[in-house]
């Protein structure tokens, strides 16, 4: 009734304060996977996957992927705030959080629902995401141009499981008001949300922020 | 109350008997599931898990019953205390043995910790703080690196 150990004969070692141990073969995948999935999906990806076969099988399995998303907190947002004279530098990268009541997420918050990091600088036309568990690649166009007041955010929709991106922008000069559009990744249109008054705030990244998703500074945004 | 008082009896694979009040050992889901399905009576066999690793889980639970009222931040900076006491082979067991007896926020804890230790080390150097041997071919790595480069960065 009580199995759970595939080598229950090893003892542990109480005291052993050499920091090494040869463990990790004891512990079912479920529980590699526990410790895995606390890791960011660039740690996970350049360095994690790199160790073992073991490793790289587990994290390159889309059940991984969903374990790995289950893991993240709450939905928050990232902006970015793109440098007209070196246009390939990012020069803001922010965080922010919609579990603030004060914030205006809960009109459009059924579009953000999970993490993300970036998306978006110049030339935004040429971004792409990449798909590494399945290698698909797919050019993702802008609803519109980007301005210094636009700004692009990935999402994990957790109920859906899909991929989405939420762009927000100022149209016009003259405007007040924020333009929301939605993409679903994998399809190519965009579908306008709503309008309004205010944007997302930045806001500082926690210390244990996860991220699912990268973008290098020649506009290339993947994500697991 | 008189059902906080009750004792539960746990029997670890090396023979040792441990009396766990009742509110500390339903910290365990499955010590929980057992009390309710009126299995816990008698002394409850632990196969699979030593008395020195047992202790370690009742101290952790107790902690957290006894630290119900104490602030969040003070129960964080207990568990980080205790966590960090525990060397690497030791922490292998809680791990183990807190997915079996289904302590949620002990499991947490240990995860997280061997998450902290991974965290910031190269492919060698988690090789070598776990002792995993690296069974790729050179081929292998070489393909890896090569997928890493483009779909991340340039650098490593």
């Amino acid at each position: 009734m009580f199995s759970f150990m595939s080598a229950p004969q090893r003892q542990p070692t109480l005291g052993d304060d050499t920091g090494n141990g040869g463990g990790f073969e004891y512990l079912a995948d479920d529980l590699v996977v526990e410790i895995l999935r606390q890791l960011t999906a660039e740690h996970l990806w350049l360095r994690c996957r790199r160790v073992c076969r073991r490793w790289y099988a587990l994290i390159s399995s889309p059940p991984f992927a969903r374990a790995h998303l289950q893991q993240s907190p709450s939905t928050f947002f990232a902006w970015y705030l793109a440098r007209y004279t070196t246009p390939k530098l990012i020069t803001s990268l922010d965080f922010i959080f919609p579990d603030n009541a004060s914030r205006p997420f809960s009109v459009i918050n059924e579009v953000l629902v999970e993490n993300w990091k970036l998306f978006g600088a110049y030339p935004v036309a040429s971004a792409k995401k990449f798909n590494p568990i399945t290698g698909e690649l797919i050019s993702i166009h802008n609803p519109i141009t980007f301005t210094l007041s636009g700004f692009c955010g990935f999402f994990y929709h957790s109920s859906r499981q899909e991929y989405k991106l939420l762009h927000c922008h100022r149209p016009g000069n003259t405007g007040t008001n924020f333009a929301y559009a939605m993409l679903t990744l994998g399809s190519t249109q965009w579908r306008n949300l709503c309008s309004l008054p205010h944007r997302v705030r930045p806001e500082s990244p926690p210390g244990n922020t996860r991220q699912h998703s990268l973008l290098d500074d020649s506009c290339f945004i993947s994500h697991m | 109350m008189a059902s906080t008082l009750k004792k539960i009896i746990l029997k670890s694979c090396d023979g040792k008997i441990l009396e766990v009040e009742e509110a500390v050992a339903v910290q365990s889901q499955m010590i929980k599931n057992m009390i309710e399905d009126d299995c816990a009576n008698e002394e409850i066999p632990l196969p699979d898990i030593t008395g020195e690793i047992l202790s370690m889980i009742i101290e952790y639970c107790k902690m957290h019953v006894d630290g119900e009222n104490n602030s969040n931040n003070e129960l964080i900076a207990r568990d980080a205390d205790f966590i960090t006491r525990v060397d690497l082979n030791t922490l292998y067991y809680l791990i183990v043995a807190a997915n079996f007896l289904n302590v949620k926020s002990l499991l947490d804890l240990t995860c997280q910790r061997v998450a902290d230790i991974i965290k910031g080390k190269s492919p060698e150097e988690i090789r070598l703080t776990f002792n995993i041997k690296n069974d790729f071919t050179p081929e292998e790595e070489e393909e890896i690196r090569k997928k890493n480069a483009w779909a991340f960065d340039y650098k490593d």
